[in-house]
C-alpha cells in the first residue's frame, strides 16, 4: 500500500519547538494583547488647544476614548505656507502634551464650592426670606461678613448646588448695583484670544447690568508704553514665520526656545540661511547659546546698551550719510524732520513740544485742528510746510476740507510736493546750547552710576521763525536726537564725543560701566545690526523679551531699542522690526468680537478700567509709597508745579479725562440720574455742575471710604493672586481682609508725607470686597481666596476660538467631551447667573438710568484733549468740558430684568450705529442678517425678540467670526473702503481677492483658518509676505496713529517732558526702599545678602498652569525655586537645595535655592507663579505658608503713563496706561533655620516667634 | 453584597441623603457579616462621628480631604497612574468592565471613583466581589494609610474593606509631611516616578494568570505585591 494517504499533504503537525529549538511554540492566552492592540484606538480625534496665557496657539489632537480623552498629540495639517518657508508645524510643547492630566487630576475642581461661613448663613436667612433680603442681611452684618471675609485662604469649603450660587452672586450683585452702584461690581479676565468667547461671557453679562471689565495687559507690566507713544498702537509685531525672513536677529532678553517654544523653529531654520543672531541676557538663559555672540548686560542697565548702540548708528550711517536707504525713511516715516519749539527755561534752553499750525499767525492756512497739526521745512524750497498725516487731519475731515488727507504721501496739506528736511544745519539762524536731562548720575546701592551733570549741553541748530507767541526758535527732531545721543557733528560745545573712548555719554565706553558690556562687543554688534539693515533695506529685527519692560523705567529700555529699529528702516519691513510677544494679546477677529464681549449691541458705552491704577488704590499699596514724585522729575521740571504724592497724579488723570475711574463716583450713579430727573436736568449737566462745585465727589479721591469700595469681584480665565498680584500681600490685607505677610508700616504709622488729592484714613480698610467669585477649572491660588468657586470647563470641554499674535491662523477649542463632574464652561456659566439675575431682578431694579464716566479715548475725536498745555479745572486753570478738559458722560438706560434676554440676543445698536474699531466705522446691516439666518432668531415677544440668538458658545462664535472683518473678506473691505476715505487712498486690493470668504466655527473646526487683511492691523496676510506689523504704513501710506502721523521718536507732552522722556536715555532702576528697614533686623543665624528680584518665565509652567503639573514639576525641583549664582551663594552659606528665603518689606517667600553659574552675581530669579498651594513651607518671617513671587513686590505707578487726551496718549482698554512695574526690587536672602510645614495644627501661625517682628 | 455599597456610601459627600441613610447603612454593615467583626467598631466610630458632627463640618472636612490633593483622592487610578498617559486608557478598560457585566455607567463622576467602584462589587458575587476588592487592595492601603496619617475617620472604612479580604490597615492617626521626614521618603518618591522600561508580554494584573482587565497596577512593576503592606 502506498503511503500517499498517510501523508498530509496540507498540514504538519504542531512542533513543540523551531529553529533548532530556539523558538518555542506556545499555546497560552493572548487576550493580554489586546491591551496593546486598543491602546491607540480611539472613537474621535477632535481639534482643540489650550487657552493658557501663552502665545502658542498651537492646535491639538484630542484622542477621545469612550467619552474619555485619552491623550493628545500634536496637529499637522496647518496651511502649509509657501516655497522657501518652514511650515508652522509641529506646533506644541510639553506643558500642553502633559494638559489632558488636568481633566481629571485631583486637583480639578469638581462641584461649585462655597465658604462654609457663608453658605452656612446664607441658608438660614434664605430659609426666612427672599434672596436680595438675605444677601442684605448677611453683608450688612459686619460679624456675619467678617466670618468669612477673614477666613479668606484659610480653607473650609463645603458644596453648593449651582441653583445657590447662582442666586446667591445674583443677589450681591443686584444689591451692589442698588445701594452702591453697578461699577462696584468688577470683573478680571486676562487675553481674550486665548478664548474669546469665554472671555466675553463674563465681560458681557458685566457690560449689560454695567459693571466694570479691568484690564490685564498693563497690570501684567507686559504693555510696553513705548508702543503706543512711538507708533499709537499697542503690540503689532511680526509673525514669528517672518523671523525667517529676517539676516540679523537680536534675541535681546527673549528667551525663544523656552518660551517661544513652537515657534523657536524659525529661529533656529533662518541660522540656516546664513542669518546672524546676537543674544543679549544677563544671565546665560537657554536662548544665549542659539547667539553667535552673547552679551552679557547688567539686568536693568539695557537702556544704557541700546543709547549707545544708537550712537554708533547714527555716527556711522547717518551722520556720515552713507545710507541713504535710512536718511529716506527716516524723512518719510519718522518725526525726524518735525519742528520742535526751543524754549528759555531758566537759564536754559530746552526743547519744548513740536511746533503747530497754530504757532504760526496765518495757522499756516488751516482751519481745521491747526493745534494738531505739526511742521516741516521743505528742502527743496526751505518753506515752512505742514505735512499731511498729522493727527489733527485724521479727525474734522470734511469734503473739500481735510478730507482725504490723512496719509503719508510725500505731501503738504495744500498738495504740493514736500521734500521733507531733515537736518536745520546749513540753513540755520544760530546755534542753541540745549540742555538735556541726564540721570545715569543718580546713586543707587546696586547699580553703577557715572558722574556727568544733571544737564548736558549740546549744541543745536536753530531757525528763528514768527509765530503767535512772537518770535520763536525751533529745530527739527533730526538735529536734537543727534545732540541727545552725544554726536559731534563739528558744531563745537560740550558734551559730544569725537570718538568712542570718550566718557561722554552714550557712547560705547560710557556704557562699559555700567552694563559690563565691552564697548568693542557693542561697537561690532551696532555696527553689524546697522549694515545688515542698510544691505538688505531693513531686514534686521529684534526679538525682545517683555522682562525689559517690568522695570519701572521700561520706556527707556524699549525706546532705545525702538530707536535703533528706526534709525536703521527696519519697521514696516519683512523680516525687520521689533517683535515683542507676550501672552496672546492679539485678538485677531478684534472688531468682531467687541460687540459680543461688551454688549455694545446694547448698550453704549462700556465701563472699562485699568487695572494697575485700581490695584494700586484698592490694594492701599499707595499707603505704603516710599517713592516721592520728586526723585523721579527731571531736573528741568519745577517741583512745585508737579507736587504731590504718585497717587495725587492718577487721581489728576482721572479728574482731567485722561485715565477712568472705577468706582466713579461717590455716589451711585443711578441715584445721580434719579437726582437729576427729580430736579428735572439732564443728568449729564446736573453731574458736570455737581462735580464741579463739589456736591459729587469722585471716587478717586478717597479710595478707603467705603462708599468707594469694590464690592464684587469675578476672576475668571485668570489667577490673579497666585500669578499676576503685584503686592500680593497688600492684596491680602486690604482687598480680601486676610491673614497676609506685610512687614512694612504704612505712611500714616510711619510720619511719611501723605497726598495731596487724596483723603487719609488713620486705619485703613481691611477686606473690601463683599464677594470675591472665581470661575477655574484647577484649584489655584485665588480659588483658595475666594468665597464661592465655580468649576468650569477645561479646553477640551468647551467651544471657544483662540488666536496670537505668533502665526496668522485662528483654530477652535472644541468640545472633545463634556464637562467632567459639575463644571460648566463659562459661557454657560455666565449665562446661568444672568438668568437668575433677571429672574431677582423685578421689584428690585427695573429699567434704570446710568451715568457712566468715560475717558478721551484714543483713536476718537476726543483722542484730541489739551493741545498745548496742561491746564487742570480743579485748580481753575480752565474750563469744565467734558470729553476735553474733563471725562465724558453718557448716560445708559438698562433694564435690568431683560438682561438674560439682552446677554443671549445680539441687539439693534449693530444696525443702528454700526461696527467698526480703531477710527474707523462701517454698516454692517447685512451681517446682522446673516446671523439670524444662520443662529436663528429669538422666539417670543420679549426684549430679544426677534433678534439673532446668542444661546450656545457656538453661536457666539459666530457672531465673532460674521462681524469681524479678519475672517468675513466682505467685511474687510467695507473695513479698507472707509479707510480709504479717510488716506483718500484705496486699499481695498488688499482684501478684495478673499472678499467672498466666510469663515465659519465648522471651517476652523476642520482646519485652522488664515484670517483676512484687515485695517484693524498695521500687516497684511499674503502669500507674498509674512504679517509683519507697520507693513501698511510704509507700503499703504496710512500714518501711525500719532500726533505726527509718524514714528514718534520725540514725545512732547508737557509731562513727558517734566518726567524728563522726550528723548530717550538711560535711567537707573529706582531705590524701591523695602530692605533696609529689615537688614539685620530678624536674625536666624545665618547671613544675609541683598539681590535684584527677576521673575522671567519658566520652561515647566505658563504662568502657573502647570506648575501644579506633577509630570512639569518632576522635569524641576518640585516646588519653589528660586536661583542664586555660585559667588552670592558662597557668601551667604548657601548649598544648592537648601531651602531659603527671601524677604523685604512687602513680605516673604520660602523655596529652594538652585545654585549656577548661569546666574548672573547680584540678583536672584524665581520663575514667573510657582503656586504656594504646592510644596511649600512656612516663612520663618511672616509665619504665614511660605508666599508666592509676588509676595515681596509692590506695584508702583508712573505718571508718565497717565497722560491721556493727547493723540497716541490717549487712553485705552489695554492698550495705554499705569503698568504694574516690579523688576527693580531687592529682597534679603539667607539660609532657612526651620522648615516648618504648617501641617499641625491648621493655626497658620506656628512659625518662629523670634525671628517674626 | 449590600456593605460593598453601605461602605462605598459612607465615602460619598456628607450631603443630607446621607447623614439621613446612616442607620441603614450601619444596619447592613452590621448584620450582612461581610465586614468582619473585628472592623466594624472603627466603622461605627465613623458613622458615629458623622451622626454627632455637625453636618457643616463634615461638609467641610469631606471638601478638604477628598476634593483636593492627590494622597487622598477617591479617584483609584490617582493612586495608581496619576498623570500618566495609562490613565485614559485605564478609566476606558473600567468603563468596560461595567458594561460587561450589563450595567452602564452613568454619572458625573468617573468610573474610577471608589464609591462607584465599590456600588459595582456590590452587585457581583461574593468571590467576584472578593476579587474585585483584592484587585485595588494596594490602593486600598495607600489611601487608608493616607487617611490616617491626616486622623482622618475615614480610615477605618478603607480598614473595613481592606478586612473583607482579611488585610487591616494600621490605623495610627500621625501628622508628619512627607518632604519633611527621612531621607527613605526621596527614594520613595523617585521610585514612584521613575519610569519603568517598556516589557511586552505579561499582564499587569495583579493576580498573575489572569488576563488583564483594568490597570489597577501600574505597568512596569509586576513586582507590586498583591497583597500586604505597601513599604
Amino acid at each position: 500500500m502506498s503511503k500517499f494517504l498517510d501523508r498530509l499533504r496540507f498540514f504538519t503537525h504542531e512542533r513543540e519547538s523551531f529553529a533548532k529549538g530556539h523558538g518555542v511554540v506556545s499555546r497560552e492566552d493572548r487576550t493580554w494583547e489586546d491591551g496593546y492592540r486598543t491602546r491607540w484606538q480611539h472613537d474621535k480625534i477632535v481639534r482643540s488647544t489650550h487657552g493658557t496665557n501663552c502665545t502658542g496657539s498651537c492646535s491639538w489632537k484630542i484622542y477621545v476614548k469612550g467619552g474619555i480623552v485619552t491623550w493628545e498629540t500634536q496637529q499637522t495639517d496647518y496651511p502649509r505656507t509657501r516655497p522657501d518657508l518652514p511650515n508652522h508645524e509641529p506646533r506644541g510643547c510639553a506643558r500642553g502634551a502633559s494638559y489632558s492630566w488636568y481633566l481629571y487630576s485631583a486637583n480639578r475642581l469638581k462641584y461649585p464650592l462655597m465658604r462654609t461661613a457663608l453658605l452656612r448663613r446664607w441658608r438660614e436667612l434664605r430659609a426666612e426670606m427672599d434672596p436680595i433680603a438675605a444677601w442684605t442681611r448677611l453683608v450688612e452684618d459686619p460679624e456675619a461678613r467678617r466670618a468669612y471675609t477673614a477666613a479668606r485662604g484659610l480653607g473650609g469649603f463645603v458644596r453648593a448646588s449651582w441653583e445657590e450660587t447662582n442666586e446667591l452672586i445674583a443677589a450681591a450683585n443686584l444689591y451692589t448695583i442698588k445701594r452702591y452702584g453697578p461699577d462696584r461690581v468688577l470683573g478680571f479676565s486676562p487675553i481674550p484670544a486665548m478664548s474669546m468667547v469665554s472671555y466675553a461671557a463674563g465681560s458681557r453679562y458685566l457690560s449689560l447690568i454695567g459693571g466694570v471689565c479691568m484690564s490685564f495687559y498693563d497690570w501684567y507690566c507686559d504693555l510696553p508704553p513705548a508702543s503706543p507713544m512711538i507708533w499709537g498702537e499697542q503690540t503689532d509685531v511680526p509673525e514669528s514665520a517672518d523671523w525667517y525672513n529676517s539676516t540679523f536677529i537680536m534675541m535681546w532678553g527673549s528667551n525663544v526656545p523656552q518660551t517661544r517654544t513652537p515657534d523657536a523653529h524659525f529661529m533656529t531654520e533662518v541660522r540656516y540661511k546664513g542669518a546672524k543672531i546676537v543674544s543679549i541676557f544677563p544671565d546665560y538663559a537657554e536662548g544665549a547659546k542659539f547667539g553667535d555672540i552673547w552679551l552679557s548686560p547688567k539686568q536693568g542697565t539695557d537702556a544704557a546698551l541700546a543709547m549707545a548702540m544708537g550712537h554708533v548708528i547714527l555716527k556711522e550711517f547717518h551722520l556720515s550719510g552713507s545710507s541713504t536707504y535710512f536718511r529716506d525713511y527716516v524723512r518719510r516715516y519718522s518725526d525726524m524732520p518735525m519742528l520742535v519749539r526751543v524754549v528759555r527755561q531758566g537759564e536754559h534752553w530746552i526743547p519744548e513740544r513740536f511746533l503747530r499750525a497754530s504757532d504760526l499767525i496765518d495757522r499756516a492756512g488751516q482751519d481745521n485742528n491747526p493745534d494738531w497739526k505739526t511742521l516741516c521745512f521743505d528742502e527743496t524750497d526751505g518753506s515752512l510746510r505742514v505735512p499731511t498725516g498729522s493727527i489733527g487731519f485724521r479727525w474734522g475731515q470734511t469734503e473739500g476740507g481735510d478730507q482725504g488727507k490723512w496719509n503719508l504721501d510725500e505731501r503738504d496739506a495744500s498738495g504740493r510736493p514736500l521734500n521733507a528736511q531733515l537736518s536745520l544745519a546749513g540753513s540755520h539762524d544760530e546755534f542753541k546750547d540745549i540742555a538735556f536731562p541726564y540721570f545715569g548720575n543718580r546713586q543707587n546701592a546696586h547699580f553703577t552710576h557715572t558722574d556727568h551733570p544733571d544737564l548736558l549741553l549740546r549744541r543745536v541748530p536753530v531757525k528763528r521763525i514768527e509765530s503767535t507767541s512772537g518770535d520763536c526758535f525751533i529745530a527739527t527732531v533730526y538735529d536734537l536726537v543727534m545732540a541727545q545721543y552725544g554726536i559731534d557733528r563739528g558744531f563745537g560745545g560740550g558734551q559730544v564725543a569725537a570718538s568712542y573712548d570718550d566718557d561722554v555719554p552714550y557712547t560705547p565706553a560710557w556704557q562699559e560701566r555700567i552694563t559690563g558690556v565691552p564697548r568693542a562687543q557693542v561697537i561690532a554688534v551696532a555696527r553689524q545690526f546697522a549694515d545688515n539693515a542698510d544691505r538688505t533695506r531693513g531686514k534686521s529685527m529684534i526679538i525682545i523679551g517683555a522682562a525689559m519692560n517690568h522695570w519701572y523705567h521700561m520706556d527707556m529700555n524699549y525706546r532705545g531699542i525702538i530707536n535703533m529699529l528706526v534709525f536703521c528702516g527696519c519697521v514696516g519691513v519683512s523680516g525687520g522690526g521689533w517683535a515683542h510677544y507676550v501672552g496672546q494679546e492679539k485678538l485677531r477677529p478684534q472688531t468682531g468680537w467687541l460687540p459680543l464681549a461688551f454688549a455694545l449691541d446694547w448698550h453704549r458705552p462700556p465701563r472699562q478700567m485699568n487695572s494697575t491704577s485700581f490695584f494700586y488704590a484698592h490694594t492701599d499699596q499707595w499707603r505704603y509709597e516710599k517713592i516721592g514724585v520728586r526723585e523721579i522729575l527731571s531736573p528741568l521740571a519745577d517741583p512745585a508745579r508737579y507736587s504731590g504724592s504718585l497717587i495725587d497724579f492718577n487721581v489728576r488723570a482721572e479728574r482731567m479725562g485722561w485715565l477712568p475711574s472705577a468706582p466713579q463716583l461717590q455716589t451711585n450713579p443711578l441715584t445721580v440720574c434719579a437726582e437729576a430727573a427729580r430736579r428735572g436736568i439732564d443728568p449729564k449737566e446736573y453731574a458736570a455742575a455737581a462735580i464741579q462745585d463739589g456736591s459729587l465727589k469722585l471716587s478717586c479721591n478717597d479710595p478707603d471710604d467705603p462708599a468707594n469700595w469694590p464690592r464684587n469681584l469675578f476672576v475668571w480665565r485668570s489667577n490673579l493672586l497666585g500669578s499676576s498680584g503685584k503686592g500680593h500681600e497688600y492684596f491680602l490685607k486690604h482687598l480680601l481682609g486676610t491673614t497676609h505677610g506685610v512687614q512694612g508700616k504704612d505712611l500714616g504709622d510711619e510720619g511719611g508725607e501723605k497726598p495731596e488729592d487724596v483723603t487719609w484714613h488713620d486705619s485703613a480698610p481691611e477686606g473690601k470686597l463683599d464677594l470675591l467669585v472665581t470661575l477655574d477649572f484647577r484649584m489655584s491660588t485665588t480659588a483658595l481666596y475666594s468665597d464661592i468657586v465655580l468649576p468650569t470647563a477645561t479646553w477640551y470641554e468647551k467651544n471657544d476660538l483662540n488666536t496670537s499674535d505668533m502665526h496668522p491662523f485662528i483654530h477652535p477649542l472644541s468640545k472633545a467631551v463634556d464637562p467632567a463632574w459639575e463644571s460648566r464652561s463659562d459661557w454657560d456659566i455666565y449665562k446661568g447667573i444672568a438668568k437668575k439675575f433677571s429672574e431677582l431682578a423685578p421689584g428690585y431694579l427695573g429699567v434704570e438710568r446710568d451715568l457712566v464716566l468715560q475717558p478721551l479715548l484714543h483713536d476718537t475725536p476726543s483722542e484730541l484733549g489739551q493741545a498745548l498745555d496742561v491746564a487742570d479745572w480743579k485748580r481753575g486753570e480752565c474750563a469744565f468740558v467734558p470729553g476735553k478738559t474733563a471725562p465724558n458722560f453718557a448716560v445708559v438706560e438698562r433694564d435690568y430684568p431683560a438682561t438674560y434676554a439682552k446677554f443671549t440676543a445680539l441687539g439693534p445698536l449693530m444696525e443702528r450705529i454700526g461696527n467698526g474699531g480703531k477710527g474707523i466705522a462701517w454698516n454692517t446691516e447685512k451681517e446682522v442678517h446673516a446671523l439670524a439666518e444662520l443662529n436663528l432668531t429669538q422666539p417670543g415677544n420679549g426684549p430679544g425678540a426677534g433678534r439673532p440668538r446668542i444661546e450656545t458658545d457656538i453661536d457666539a462664535t459666530e457672531v465673532v467670526l460674521m462681524l469681524a472683518p479678519e475672517t468675513n473678506g466682505e467685511v474687510a473691505v467695507k473695513a479698507w473702503q472707509a479707510l480709504s476715505l479717510i488716506t483718500g487712498r484705496d486699499h481695498t486690493h488688499l482684501a478684495r481677492a478673499r472678499a467672498d470668504d466666510k469663515i465659519r466655527f465648522r471651517d476652523i473646526v476642520a482646519q485652522p483658518r488664515k484670517i483676512v487683511s484687515s485695517p484693524t492691523w498695521s500687516g497684511i496676510e499674503s502669500e507674498e509676505v509674512s504679517y509683519n506689523a507697520g507693513w501698511t504704513n510704509v507700503n499703504e501710506l496710512i500714518p501711525w496713529r500719532t500726533l505726527t502721523g509718524r514714528q514718534q521718536i520725540y514725545q512732547d507732552h508737557p509731562w513727558m517732558l517734566a518726567f524728563g522722556e522726550g528723548f530717550n536715555s538711560y535711567r537707573p532702576p529706582i531705590d524701591m526702599k523695602a530692605v533696609r528697614p529689615l537688614s539685620g533686623q530678624r536674625p536666624n543665624g545665618h547671613a544675609e545678602i541683598v539681590l535684584n528680584f527677576i521673575t522671567p518665565h519658566q520652561k515647566w509652567g505658563i504662568h502657573s498652569t502647570y506648575t501644579d503639573n506633577l509630570l512639569m514639576l518632576t522635569l524641576n525641583r518640585g516646588g519653589p525655586v528660586v536661583w542664586i549664582a555660585e559667588t552670592d551663594a558662597r557668601e551667604a552659606g548657601i548649598e544648592d537645595n537648601d531651602w531659603i528665603e527671601l524677604y523685604n518689606l512687602n513680605g516673604a517667600i520660602a523655596a529652594r535655592a538652585v545654585v549656577s553659574q548661569r546666574v548672573k552675581p547680584g540678583m536672584c530669579m524665581m520663575y514667573h507663579a510657582q503656586e504656594k498651594i504646592v510644596n511649600t513651607p512656612g516663612s520663618e518671617i511672616t509665619g504665614t505658608r511660605g508666599g508666592i513671587h509676588n509676595s515681596v513686590t509692590r506695584t508702583i505707578v508712573k505718571p508718565t503713563h497717565m497722560i491721556g487726551g493727547y493723540a497716541q496718549q490717549s487712553y485705552g482698554f489695554n492698550y495705554y496706561g499705569t503698568v504694574g512695574a516690579n523688576r527693580d526690587e531687592f529682597v534679603i536672602v539667607r539660609k532657612m533655620r526651620r522648615v516648618d510645614w504648617l501641617d499641625g495644627s491648621g493655626d497658620a501661625h506656628t512659625a518662629d516667634e523670634g525671628v517674626q517682628s | 453584597m449590600k456593605s460593598y455599597q453601605a461602605l462605598g456610601a459612607l465615602l460619598l459627600y456628607p450631603g443630607a441623603d446621607v447623614l439621613a441613610a446612616l442607620d441603614d447603612i450601619r444596619f447592613v454593615l452590621e448584620h450582612e457579616n461581610v465586614v468582619p467583626r473585628s472592623a466594624l467598631p472603627g466603622v461605627r466610630d465613623c458613622i458615629a462621628g458623622l451622626a454627632a458632627a455637625d453636618s457643616w463640618a463634615a461638609c467641610e472636612a469631606y471638601v478638604a480631604t477628598f476634593d483636593r490633593g492627590r494622597a487622598t483622592a477617591l479617584n483609584l487610578f490617582e493612586h495608581v497612574h496619576g498623570e500618566s498617559r495609562d490613565r485614559g486608557q485605564a478609566l476606558v478598560d473600567l468603563g468596560a468592565m461595567y458594561a460587561d457585566a450589563g450595567l452602564n455607567f452613568d454619572a458625573r463622576e468617573l468610573p474610577d471613583y471608589l464609591p462607584a467602584y465599590l456600588e459595582f462589587v456590590a452587585t457581583q458575587p461574593a468571590d467576584v466581589a472578593h476579587d474585585l476588592i483584592a484587585e485595588i487592595g494596594h490602593i486600598l492601603h495607600k489611601l487608608g494609610e493616607a487617611l490616617a496619617e491626616r486622623g482622618s475617620p475615614y480610615a477605618y472604612v478603607i480598614d473595613a474593606l481592606l478586612a473583607t479580604i482579611g488585610e487591616r490597615l494600621d490605623v495610627k492617626p500621625a501628622s508628619t509631611h512627607p518632604a519633611s521626614t527621612g531621607a527613605g521618603v526621596f527614594e520613595e518618591v523617585d521610585a514612584e516616578w521613575l519610569d519603568p522600561p517598556v516589557t511586552f508580554g505579561g499582564c499587569a494584573s495583579s493576580t498573575p494568570g489572569a488576563a488583564q482587565r483594568v490597570d489597577f497596577v501600574r505597568r512596569g512593576r509586576p513586582e507590586q505585591p498583591a497583597s500586604g503592606n505597601t513599604p
